[in-house]
Formats: C-alpha cells, sequence, structure tokens
C-alpha cells in the first residue's frame, strides 16, 4: 500500500469522526411521521436488535411486538428500549417470529448474509418486509427473494431512502431535481457518475477486516453457530461480528457493501436503469484477502449505452462532477454548469410518482418505491463489484441472465451453496 | 496525489526486471519466502506477476508453500498469494494454471493438520477444480467438519461426475455428513439422487432438519416422482410455511412440472381449496404458478382473481397480469369492469394505466367522479396520463371541494403533465378552490416557478389561514424573480419574528440571486437596508449573511458599536452563517472587544460555525482558537473549539487539544480531534504524538470506535517513533581521522546510480519501495575492492534484502559478485531457510550466527569489512561472521552452486532489492582498495590499523 493511499484514507476519516455517532441513529425524517390510529396500527416483529434492529422501533406507523437475536445482550438492550418490554415476544430463531400471526411486518436488521434467506422465508411465511441494505450478500440470493416476494405478493421495502427522500449527500438536495434534470435531457447522454470525497460522498474505509484474526472464546450470551446460520464454518473471533462485522466477505463488503446501496441506488433511479445493470466492471485496488475485505481505489462500472458510474476510493478523482454529460455538468451541492437551472427544470413534468409511505404501501398493497426489485437490481452493482475486487480482474456481465460473461471463477461466487441446514 | 498517479502509470510495467534475474537460482524457500515478501499485490499487475511467481514454483513448489501453513503464526501472507493464485488461475486461457492449482492443492490437503487450513484449501479447489479436483475430496466426504465445505466444492464444481461421488457417499453416510451430500444434491438439482433422497426421508420421519434438507433438494430437482411425498409434506403443515419448508418446497417442485393438463388441474384444484386466511400467502403463489403453467387460461384466471375480495390478492393478480397486458388483449379486461368493485376498478385502471392503455382512459375518468374521494384520488395520475385534456378539467373543478388528503392528490397528478397545462388549470381554479385547494394550487405555482402569480401569492403570507401561509411561504421563494424585489423588500418592513421572518428573508433572498453580479445583489439590498428603519434593518442581516460579500459584512461591522444589543445579538447569529466562512475573522475581532457574556457566547458560538467554512489559513485559525479557548464559558462552547481544532492537522493544534484530555467534561472532544488530528497528517510523529494516541484511544467508547481505534493503531504502527527533525549525517570526529567518507547522510543520493525509483529518500532515511518499480538495484557509483562499509538498517516484517559486494552492475550480485544478507530470518515466512541465508551470510557461501537483530523497527548498525578473501560481518557490535571465502569455497559452496563472483577482485557496492520495504541510514565507507596513486595508497594504509 503505498503511503499516499493511506494518507488519503487517513483524511476520510476526518471528514466522517464527527458523524460516526450519528450514523447508527435513526434519521430524523422517520420519527413522527404517518400517524395512524390506535386500532389501525400496522405490527413488526425485528430480528437482530444490536444497535441498527433497534433503530428499527422507531420507523413510524408500526408497533414493535416480537424481536428476534442470537445473542440474549442485544435481546435485552432491546426490551429497555422498548419501555420494558411488556407484551413483546422474544426468539432466538427467526422462523419462530415469522410464523407468528400477530406480525404483519418483519424488519430484517442483521448481518447481511442473512438478510437473503430471512426475506425469501418471510415472503413465503406472508409477511411483508422491511430489509436493511445491502439487500443480499449475492446476486444469487437476491434473485431468490425477488422470485419469493412477488410469488407471494409481499411488499418489500430496501432501508435506504434517498431516492425518494431526505437531502443526498453533498448535493443539497433531494433526489428528485437531480431525477428532473437527467430526465429532461439539458445535460446529453451517456452520463458518468462520480462517488466520491469531492462529489460528498465517504466510502468507509475503516470498516475493513483483520487478515490475521485472534481467536477468542464465545461469550456465553452468544448462539455464535446461529450468528454464522448460512455462512461458512470460521473460528469465532470477535471482531467477525457485531458491529465489525463489514469487514469479512463472508458477511458483507466493507463501506462497499454497506454503504454502497445508500450511494448507488439513487444512480440507478436518476439514470432510469431500474431493471438494467453495467455490463462492465473494473477495479484498481490493492489485492483483497480472502476473508478480510481491504480498500480500494477505483471502482469503475459502465453499462451498454456508455454510461458510468465510478467509485472514487482514493479521492483521486479532485475537481470531479457529481453527474457528468456531453451537454452539461453538475457538481456538489446541485451547482451546476448549465446557467439557472432550478427555473429552467420548473417547465418540466414531475418524475413518475412513487408510493414512498410504506404504511400506504402495506395497507394498499401498493409496490413500494424501493423494493425488491429496483434493489436487486442496486445490490447487484454491490455484489458484482465485490466480485470483481476480490478476483482483482475485469469483468462483463450479463444484465439479462445476471451471469459474468466467459468468466467461470467469477460465476462461482454468484450464489454459493449455504451451509449446513440453510438453503434459500 | 502525484505519487499516486505515478505508480497508476508504472503500473504495467511494474519491477519485473528487478527481481526476477536474481530468482532462478534460487532455492524454493528463498523464492517462496521473495514471493510471500510481495503480497498482497497492490495492484492488479503484480497480482498477475506474484501469480505467474508461484505458477513458476511448479506443483511441488506449491505444495510446500501450502505446508507452510502448518507452521501456524501469521498466515495473511499465505492466504493471499495462494487465494491470489486461485483467482487468477480461474480465468479464461489458463487451464495449465488451473490444473496446476488443484493437483498442488490436493496433494496438499492431506498433509496439513488443522481443519481450519484444510479448510481454506477446500475452499481454493471450489474456485480452480474441475473433475481432477474430484479424488483429492472424496475422502473428505464422510468427515463432519470438512464435508460442509468439501460437498459446497463438489456442487459448484457441479459436475455428473462430482455429483456422483456425493451420490455415492451419501448411501453409507449419517449426521452432519448426510445432511451436506443431500443438500448439495438438491443445490445442483441431481436428478438420480432423487430415489435414493426419498428413500433417505421415508426411513428418518423424525430427522426435522433432514426432512427439510431432503425437502429442498426434491424440490430443486422436481423429479415427478416425489409429488406424493411433497404434496403429503405441505398438506401437514396446512399449505403454510413452516419451519420445515415442505410447504414452500411443494410450490417449487410444482414450478419445476410442465405445461399441460395435469399441471393446470392440480394447481386449478388447489386455487379453490386454500380459502383460509393464514394460507393466503400460498394460495397467491398457486395463482402465480397457474398464470405460468397455464398461458391460455391465465387472463380468464387473473381476470376471477379481481373479484376477490383480499386485496393483497387481487393486486397480486394485477402484478401477474402486467407483463401480459396488451392494447390487443386489454379490451377483455376492459370488459370486465362492470362487474368489478370499486376499489378493483381502479386498481385495474392503474395497471392498464401503467402499461399505456389509452383505452383505459374512459373508465378512468369514469372513476374521477366516483362518489369516493379515496377511488378518485387513486386513479387521478392515471387519469392525467392517459387523458390529460379531460381530466385537467376535472380535477380543476375538484379542487372547490377537496380535502387536503385529495387536495394533495391533485397536486401531485397536475405536476405530472405538461408545464404549462396544468398552471393553467391551477392558476383558473384559484378564485373558487377550497382552502386545502388554494394551497395545492400555491404550491403547483411553486413547483413550476410561475412569477407572473406573486402578485396573487404575496398577500397571501398575511393570510389569517395558516395553512395558505405556509403554502405562499414554501412557493414564493421558487416563483420570485429579481424584478420583483421593490414590492419584495417591504416583506422585511414587517413585524415578522422566528421562522415567519426567516421565511420572508428567504424570498428577498432568493429573488436577489436573481441578478447574476453578486455586487450588484449586495448594492441593491444595501439600498434598501439604509433606507430601512433602524427597528427593521435587524430584519436584513440574515439576507446579507447569505449574500455575503465583503461590503456587507463591512457596512454590519461599521455598524455594529452603535446597534443595540438586541440588535447585535442579530448581527452574531447573522455572521454565522455567513457565505464561505468569510466572517470568521471579523467575530473574532469583535471578541476582542468588551461585551457582555451573552454577546460573548453568541460570538464564539458563531465564529466556531464559521471555522470550517473558512478559508483563513489553519495557522491562524489555531491562534485565534487558543485565545477565545478561556473566553468561552461554557462546556458545549469548548467542545465545539476543540472539535474545530480537530480539522486543524499541525503539532501546536495537537499538543494544545490534548491538554484537555484530562478534562472530564471534555476529554471525548479532545480525543476524536487529537486522533483527527493525528490521522490527516502523517508528517506527525514522534513517541510524544504516540503517547498521546494511546490516551486518546482509552477516552473513547461506543459502537463504531473500534473502527477508529482500529485506524489509529494502523496508522501508528506506520510512523516512527523518533522525533522528525532530521539532520544530515556527520561522521563522527573518529571516523573522519580514520579517513571514512559518507556515502549517504540522509539528503541525496550523488554517490548511487541504479535504480532511484525504487530507492528514494525520505526523512533522511534510504527508504526502500520495490512497488514503486523502477529497474535493478542500487549500486555505489565507485567501485571498491578492499574496504569497511559501515550502515545503519530498520527492517519490516519480513524484510529481505542483501549488500552486494565487488558486484557488477549487471547479472545476479549474488553469484556475479557477492551478497551479503540482510534478513528478518525471524519471521515466519523464513522458516524453511538454509543458515548460509541468514542475516549476515555471504549468501550460498558462508553461515552468519542467528540472533542478534534489534526488533523489528529498530536501527541496526552492521559493519562489512573485506580485505583480500578476509570477509567480517559485525552486526550491533557482534561478529557474526568471520572467515576466508577461498578457504570457505575451496571444497564448493555451501548452496552447491557456481560462484564465480568470489573470485572477482573489485565491483560496485550495492542493495540488492527483493520485494520488501525497508531502510537505511549512516552509510559510509573506508576504501582500503589498491589505488594507482601511491600517495593516496600510502596515507590510507597508514591509518589501516
Amino acid at each position: 500500500m503505498s503511503s499516499q493511499l493511506t494518507n488519503s484514507r487517513r483524511r476520510f476519516l476526518r471528514n466522517t469522526v464527527g458523524t460516526i455517532a450519528a450514523f447508527t441513529i435513526v434519521p430524523r425524517h422517520v420519527l413522527g411521521r404517518g400517524f395512524l390510529a390506535p386500532s389501525d396500527t400496522l405490527t413488526k416483529g425485528v430480528i437482530g436488535v444490536g444497535s441498527m434492529g433497534r433503530g428499527h422501533f422507531e420507523y413510524a406507523g408500526t408497533r414493535t411486538v416480537a424481536v428476534c437475536d442470537v445473542d440474549t445482550r442485544h435481546i435485552k438492550l432491546a426490551l429497555d428500549a422498548l419501555g420494558g418490554g411488556k407484551g413483546i415476544k422474544t426468539f432466538r430463531d427467526y422462523r419462530e417470529l415469522i410464523n407468528l400471526p400477530e406480525v404483519d411486518i418483519v424488519h430484517i436488521a442483521t448481518p447481511p448474509h442473512w438478510h437473503g434467506i430471512m426475506a425469501a422465508d418471510a415472503a413465503r411465511a406472508g409477511k411483508d418486509i422491511w430489509c436493511e441494505k445491502p439487500m443480499t450478500r449475492t446476486i444469487g440470493e437476491g434473485k431468490r427473494v425477488v422470485e419469493a416476494v412477488k410469488q407471494h405478493g409481499r411488499i418489500f421495502r430496501l432501508n435506504t431512502w434517498f431516492r425518494f427522500e431526505d437531502n443526498f449527500y453533498g448535493m443539497n438536495t433531494t433526489v428528485k431535481p437531480i431525477k428532473k434534470l437527467v430526465d429532461s435531457g439539458l445535460l446529453g447522454w451517456p452520463l458518468k457518475v462520480t462517488v466520491s470525497k469531492h462529489t460528498g460522498f465517504d466510502w468507509k474505509f475503516y470498516w475493513v477486516g483483520k487478515t490475521d484474526l485472534p481467536l477468542d472464546p464465545v461469550p456465553q450470551e452468544l448462539d455464535y453457530e446461529m450468528w454464522l446460520g448460512p455462512a461458512p464454518f470460521k473460528p469465532y473471533s470477535a471482531h467477525r461480528t457485531h458491529t465489525t462485522f463489514r469487514g469479512y466477505w463472508d458477511y458483507d463488503g466493507g463501506g462497499l457493501g454497506d454503504m454502497g446501496q445508500h450511494y448507488i441506488d439513487p444512480i440507478q433511479y436518476f439514470l432510469g436503469k431500474d431493471d438494467d445493470s453495467p455490463i462492465r466492471v473494473e477495479v484498481d485496488a490493492p489485492q483483497q484477502h480472502d476473508d478480510a475485505v481491504g480498500t480500494w481505489r477505483r471502482i469503475t462500472y459502465t453499462y451498454a449505452d456508455g454510461c458510468q458510474i465510478v467509485l472514487d476510493g482514493d479521492g483521486s478523482l479532485e475537481g470531479a462532477a457529481y453527474v457528468e454529460g456531453p451537454k452539461g455538468k453538475l457538481y456538489k451541492g446541485f451547482n451546476c454548469t448549465i446557467p439557472d437551472i432550478e427555473r429552467k427544470l420548473a417547465a418540466f413534468p414531475d418524475p413518475a410518482p412513487v408510493t414512498t409511505n410504506f404504511v400506504d404501501a402495506v395497507k394498499n398493497r401498493k409496490k413500494f418505491a424501493l423494493n425488491e426489485e429496483n434493489g436487486h437490481r442496486s445490490c447487484t452493482i454491490i455484489n458484482i463489484g465485490k466480485v470483481a475486487l476480490q478476483l482483482g480482474r475485469t469483468l462483463h456481465f450479463d444484465p439479462v441472465q445476471q451471469e459474468f460473461i466467459n468468466d467461470e471463477g467469477a460465476n462461482r461466487l454468484l450464489n454459493p451453496p449455504m451451509r449446513g441446514a440453510w438453503s434459500i | 496525489m502525484k505519487k499516486i498517479i505515478l505508480s497508476f502509470i508504472l503500473a504495467g510495467a511494474l519491477f519485473a526486471p528487478a527481481i526476477a534475474q536474481t530468482d532462478q537460482q534460487r532455492t524454493t524457500p528463498t523464492r517462496i519466502a521473495d514471493l510471500l515478501a510481495k503480497t498482497p499485490a497492490d495492484d492488479s499487475a503484480q497480482l498477475i506477476y506474484n501469480a505467474k511467481e508461484v505458477a513458476a514454483l511448479g506443483t511441488d513448489g506449491l505444495v510446500e508453500m501450502v505446508k507452510q501453513l502448518n507452521q501456524g503464526g501469521d498466515k495473511s501472507r499465505l492466504h493471499y498469494a495462494i487465494s491470489g493464485f486461485s483467482f487468477y488461475a480461474t480465468q479464461e486461457g489458463r487451464e495449465e494454471w488451473r490444473s496446476m492449482a488443484t493437483t498442488g492443492y490436493g496433494k496438499s490437503l492431506s498433509q496439513l493438520t488443522d481443519p481450519v487450513d484444510q479448510q481454506f484449501i477446500i475452499t481454493q479447489l471450489e474456485m480452480v477444480g474441475k473433475n481432477d479436483a474430484i479424488p483429492y475430496l472424496q475422502g473428505l466426504l464422510r468427515n463432519d467438519r470438512l464435508v460442509d465445505a468439501v460437498s459446497r466444492s463438489l456442487a459448484i464444481i457441479g459436475s455428473p461426475e462430482a455429483l456422483q461421488t456425493i451420490h455415492s457417499a451419501m448411501g453409507a453416510a449419517a449426521g452432519a455428513s448426510r445432511l451436506a451430500h443431500v443438500k448439495a444434491l438438491g443445490y445442483a438439482a441431481y436428478q438420480p439422487a432423487a430415489p435414493a433422497i426419498r428413500q433417505l426421508l421415508s426411513s428418518n420421519p423424525t430427522d426435522s432438519v433432514l426432512q427439510k434438507a431432503g425437502y429442498y433438494a426434491l424440490a430443486a430437482i422436481g423429479d415427478p416422482a416425489s409429488e406424493s411425498l411433497l404434496a403429503a409434506a405441505a398438506r401437514k403443515e396446512g399449505f403454510r410455511f413452516t419451519n420445515n419448508g415442505a410447504t414452500a418446497a411443494y410450490l417449487q417442485w410444482l414450478g419445476k412440472q410442465p405445461e399441460g393438463n395435469t399441471t393446470t388441474k392440480k394447481l386449478s384444484g388447489l386455487l379453490v381449496s386454500l380459502q383460509q386466511p393464514e394460507q393466503l400467502a400460498t394460495r397467491i403463489a398457486v395463482l402465480e404458478l397457474l398464470t405460468k403453467k397455464y398461458p391460455a387460461g391465465a387472463q380468464q384466471v387473473l381476470l376471477n382473481a379481481l373479484k376477490d375480495k383480499n386485496i393483497a390478492y387481487r393486486q397480486a393478480a394485477l402484478r401477474f397480469a402486467k407483463p401480459g397486458i396488451t392494447a390487443a388483449n386489454s379490451s377483455a379486461w376492459l370488459k370486465s369492469f362492470p362487474s368489478l368493485a370499486p376499489a378493483a376498478k381502479a386498481e385495474l385502471v392503474n395497471a392498464l394505466a401503467d402499461k399505456g392503455i389509452a383505452s383505459a382512459a374512459s373508465p378512468a375518468l369514469q372513476l374521477l367522479q366516483s362518489k369516493d374521494a379515496a377511488i378518485r384520488s387513486s386513479v387521478m395520475n392515471a387519469a392525467v396520463k392517459l387523458a390529460p385534456n379531460k381530466a385537467l378539467p376535472v380535477l380543476g373543478k375538484l379542487l372547490q371541494t377537496a380535502d387536503a388528503t385529495e387536495a394533495n392528490a391533485i397536486r401531485n397528478a397536475l405536476l405530472l403533465a405538461d408545464g404549462k397545462a396544468a398552471v393553467e388549470t391551477a392558476t383558473s381554479a384559484m378564485a373558487t378552490a377550497s382552502p386545502a385547494g388554494k394551497a395545492a394550487i400555491i404550491s403547483i405555482l411553486g413547483e413550476r416557478a410561475v412569477s407572473a402569480q406573486v402578485p396573487t401569492v404575496l398577500p397571501l403570507l398575511n393570510n389569517e389561514s395558516a395553512e395558505l401561509k405556509e403554502a405562499a411561504a414554501t412557493a414564493l421563494p421558487k416563483m420570485v424573480v429579481e424584478d420583483q424585489l421593490p414590492q419584495l423588500f417591504p416583506l422585511l418592513a414587517a413585524k415578522a419574528t422566528g421562522n415567519e421572518l426567516a421565511r420572508r428573508q428567504d424570498i428577498v433572498t432568493s429573488a436577489l440571486k436573481g441578478i447574476a453580479d453578486p455586487n450588484q445583489q449586495a448594492s441593491q439590498l444595501l439600498a434598501a437596508y439604509r433606507s430601512a428603519g433602524a427597528e427593521q434593518q435587524s430584519n436584513y442581516y440574515r439576507v446579507m449573511a447569505a449574500i455575503g460579500t465583503p461590503s456587507l459584512l463591512e457596512e454590519l461591522s461599521g455598524g455594529f458599536d452603535k446597534a443595540s444589543p438586541t440588535a447585535q445579538q442579530a448581527m452574531i447569529q447573522a455572521m454565522a452563517n455567513w457565505k464561505e466562512g468569510a466572517a470568521l475573522e471579523t467575530l473574532f475581532n469583535l471578541s476582542k472587544k468588551e461585551l457582555s457574556p451573552a454577546l460573548m457566547n453568541a460570538v464564539i458560538g458563531s465564529f466556531t460555525r464559521q471555522l470550517s467554512n473558512s478559508k483563513v489559513a489553519d495557522e491562524s485559525k489555531y491562534s485565534m482558537i487558543r485565545e477565545l479557548m478561556p473566553k468561552a464559558t461554557s462546556v458545549p462552547m469548548q467542545a465545539g473549539l476543540l472539535r474545530a481544532l480537530g480539522n486543524i492537522p499541525t503539532y501546536p493544534s495537537l499538543y494544545y487539544t490534548a491538554e484537555f484530555l484530562d478534562n472530564a467534561s471534555l476529554k471525548n472532544a479532545a480525543a476524536s480531534s487529537v486522533m483527527n488530528i493525528a490521522l490527516a497528517n502523517n508528517q506527525l510523529k514522534g513517541e510524544r504524538v504516540h503517547a498521546l494516541l494511546e490516551k486518546s484511544m482509552g477516552t473513547i467508547s461506543g459502537d463504531e470506535s473500534e473502527y477508529l481505534k482500529a485506524a489509529v493503531r494502523k496508522h501508528m504502527a506506520t510512523l516512527p517513533k523518533e522525533d522528525d527533525i532530521v539532520k544530515p549525517f556527520v561522521l563522527p570526529e573518529t571516523e573522519k581521522q580514520e579517513g571514512f567518507k559518507v556515502l549517504f547522510d540522509g539528503s541525496n543520493l550523488d554517490e548511487w546510480i541504479g535504480n532511484k525509483t525504487a530507492y528514494v529518500v525520505e526523512d533522511g532515511k534510504l527508504a526502500v519501495y520495490p512497488k514503486k518499480g523502477g529497474d535493478g538495484n542500487l549500486f555505489t557509483k565507485d567501485q571498491y575492492s578492499d574496504f569497511i562499509y559501515r550502515f545503519e538498517f530498520r527492517l519490516t516484517p519480513g524484510a529481505n534484502n542483501g549488500v552486494g559486494i565487488r558486484a557488477p552492475l549487471e547479472g545476479d550480485a549474488a553469484y556475479e559478485g557477492m551478497e551479503v544478507q540482510i534478513l528478518d530470518n525471524d519471521a515466519e515466512i523464513y522458516r524453511n531457510l538454509q543458515p548460509y541465508q541468514y542475516h549476515g551470510s555471504v549468501y550460498g557461501v558462508m553461515t552468519a550466527k542467528k540472533g542478534h537483530l534489534k526488533p523489528i523497527g529498530e536501527w541496526n548498525e552492521e559493519e562489512i569489512s573485506l580485505i583480500g578473501n578476509k570477509i567480517k560481518v559485525t552486526l550491533n557490535g557482534t561478529v557474526i561472521l568471520e572467515g576466508d571465502l577461498e578457504e570457505a569455497s575451496a571444497s564448493g559452496t555451501l548452496d552447491h552452486r557456481d560462484h564465480p563472483g568470489l573470485k572477482r577482485k573489485a565491483g560496485h557496492i550495492g542493495f540488492l532489492g527483493h520485494g520488501d520495504i525497508l531502510y537505511f541510514r549512516n552509510i559510509r565507507i573506508k576504501d582500503l582498495s589498491v589505488k594507482e596513486d601511491p600517495s593516496s595508497k600510502k596515507k590510507k594504509k597508514k591509518k589501516k590499523k
């Protein structure tokens, strides 16, 4: 690793340290919205009640009736957070929770290696689903979730929201005006989108794994076998699990895996590629360890029509525009090279309407704005990037078959079998 | 930055010549060690290079490398080398490597002792294996610890032979092994195994885990003969999803059956029988399967489904129907309308509209006239999309009676229409609209930036209705243009406060920003400000901050002293948000005035807010903060200043921040700033910095702090502990008198030739960064025959280098000249080395004593003395090698290789890189070579003792 790279990573950290505490806290926008009469209140069961999962108690419009975790310390914290937890059912095995008749919505806030299997099972059990990002750890699991949700007529939402609300990181606006700008054609086509600290995004490179993990005794409160679930068996080390699991390929994929969908999902949306995927991914990165996720300098995705998404990991793309087209550029803070852009955009019709209230979606059985289908497609970008990083080479992807082209090694990472009794 | 670009350019032509030249003659352990030292690869070019190195080891060499996993310790480099090779070998056109990898991994598997390592190698076979991997894996199919990985590998290999191997093993297996076999065969949908799996399930009825895996496998295989078993299992669960997955398996099995009457009949029968509420999800799934397996009748099935009472069922049916809806078959859908309930009608209209079916316009318009507001609202978007000309007047009319919910739906629908049409509909409905309708119209005027309607909307800022006031205040900033400023400035004269005032200020700001030239913006604003009454002037401050020119700041600070305390407070608050942090120094100057505590607090608060955007130099920010800190009276204020110091990565800022680490209420802020400062500037180093970072790490806690601590630890590991002031090396007086000459004093490489790309001067050291590339080694520009050579070196873990002596510039210096090893020979990767490869050895010829290196990270002192055939190496004061080169090689060398260099009389002295980072300093030489100039010869001989 060159000292320059580590140096730029340090600068990254410096920019993010102040927000660390805020990160796991529930976004403001989820509080206090969508009030329902008590008789109307939908119920939810939350699987995975670490700090992320406990945040799900606050999502408005629904009432928590059950929690599930493989660590009894989390259960205790969850019950405390729920005011002592009177009347709340607790479980260690998620399958008991998803079969509860009184649960309408299953929230999945476990590490990502569980997302696919839990979401598919919850759909089969007739539950609607609110799933943490990234949607699934592999493309194979994602396809099964899409099938199961659709086949059983379920409503699914992924827990990122920037495509439809909230300020979009450094853009100082919601995504809507970006979508309008792209749709207006004023920037021309094809477009290049750069996700960089220079355009307002942080790749959280401190979410890396350790390559020489010390072995630790399994804490008495933790059911490690169940924590691993479908993941390959590896001896316990505390660093694999709670709050640091993101650094291991078996469970997630570092900053790309865990923040990637926040950043990339809105791009798929405003590029109008919700049913498409890139055809090529190129990586420039130090070699990745087979177990521990490392850092990277650049990941570049290219679509069939020439549009590109460039992920700038080392911050070397100073001065990059966020969206660049042949006729204009859009920079951080919604600064556009096209003069008086706000007024020009006012003349264009709004983007197609979507359902952004989850309670409304569940009650009226409307597809949610960010659902299993477009969520799977944006997660696919993360997942093909992870495979390219692991292999350290350029990959070609078929968006229809959702397979790599002429690369059996890469395809072997698309949908590996699950461990033990688990299957999706 | 520049350096990163450089490494990108060089990536293609990396350092291969520098190292490859020396490797052909080296022993396998050396080659493995050298290879491991080059992991992890820094980029894909090096990854390929390393993979080639592994390939060059051959199968036996690969086995030898894999077996090093048995040695324990940190196996990271082995993991990198092995998995890097596996990944590369899977690439198209690498069949030879793939096959070598399979054989090598396969052969080593039985020689590994730790199941964790075995599992790692099995996972590599999962990447590279084909049928050639089967012989190595099949023996482990009943190993309960490894069977999961083994059957997973075979399933991924997926050939009939691989699957047959699992199938054969399953018969006699039990427990975890049997379960893994069933799972793997299901994953690969291996048809021939179906009878055996059914047999297993019926003979083990109480093994619920096995039952579940068996259902899964039979479903994936889809063998028609599995029907009775799966159907019975699902029926037993009441066709509900349960833990054993029987219902899910039955559905999956059904999905695998061919189209045709038999399947249709089964599905139709199920659809009728599944009427319990808890069977809903299964019923929906059956509906989906039926539309797939019975395409000819799908439309009718789905039409019937729309009559169902359950909305989830209806909406699912429409979702299944959508892909098949076309203009051609739309009439059948439209004909069904009269038989549907209103809600179902609306759902169908929306589905048809999504597919762009124009003939759905008429039912959409009909539903728009429904008496049920929810129905009306639900079809508005569809009606606007399909028939805007007819829908818009209806929506305009509905605005007369709309409540808030409906008005919002109308607003959203109108905004989907062409801009002009929506605006016309909205403006013409304004007069007669309900209050909620009016608010919706104003919102549309805002979204469409209709400046012509500003005169209509402006008075609503004073409307009695809070709803209308709010709508107007939100819309107007988007509507106003600069020409309207004369009508807008009076907004700041009114007696508004708080949020209401802020909204008015936003409106004026927005109009001002319509003027292209900032100076023009400022002069218009100033003119209005100066003509405003004294009481209203403070209403302008926030606008001034948003426009933010120096002239405005001057105006504000110039009037500060004469202003009332209330106005002063408002000025200070406005300055907090001054554009681009430009009010920082003004605020600092205000802090020097005699201010009330309240005003001083406000100044410090605003100053802190301006800091991050201010373009003032870090040094100035630091000194201002220091001066302000004693004036900050509350903990939040002090903490704010401390956090700001975290963005100033200098020594003074670091040390000053650290003074607060012992303050109970400020230590958290101080700790995070100390860490931020250090992480942002790797020039900050030394014992004191280390100590402060340790102390700070002990202070913070919380979920994400582990990552931060890890980053700090990593950072600390790369920092040397000595302080950073580097003076050029000067010969000690004794050496000066003895006639030593400095070859490297920490400032330049003037005495050296060769690879100055990988060998660079850094902080007074000669640093070796092999990954930077360049070609070959680094040599003295002069040649020497006899000499005393002294230098210091610092190793990194596993580092390998060497001092070439009497070396030519070309060829392998270890053989064409001689090489005195420099090596971290205690590193795990070097366990298999021969003694003649230890640090200080004359490579391949004479063995040095081990055990006198200082711990990694500390500086070692070394002297190499070579006079005639006599060589002596002294490390940290201990002679570790001494002898006669001729005698040592008289009966052949230790490595049994030819060393022509032993006979060379003179040559260059050089550093022979092997791919590792390490450092040298204070390099000097006493030249004892026999020179032609007799006077110099004499002189030197004299001093020799």
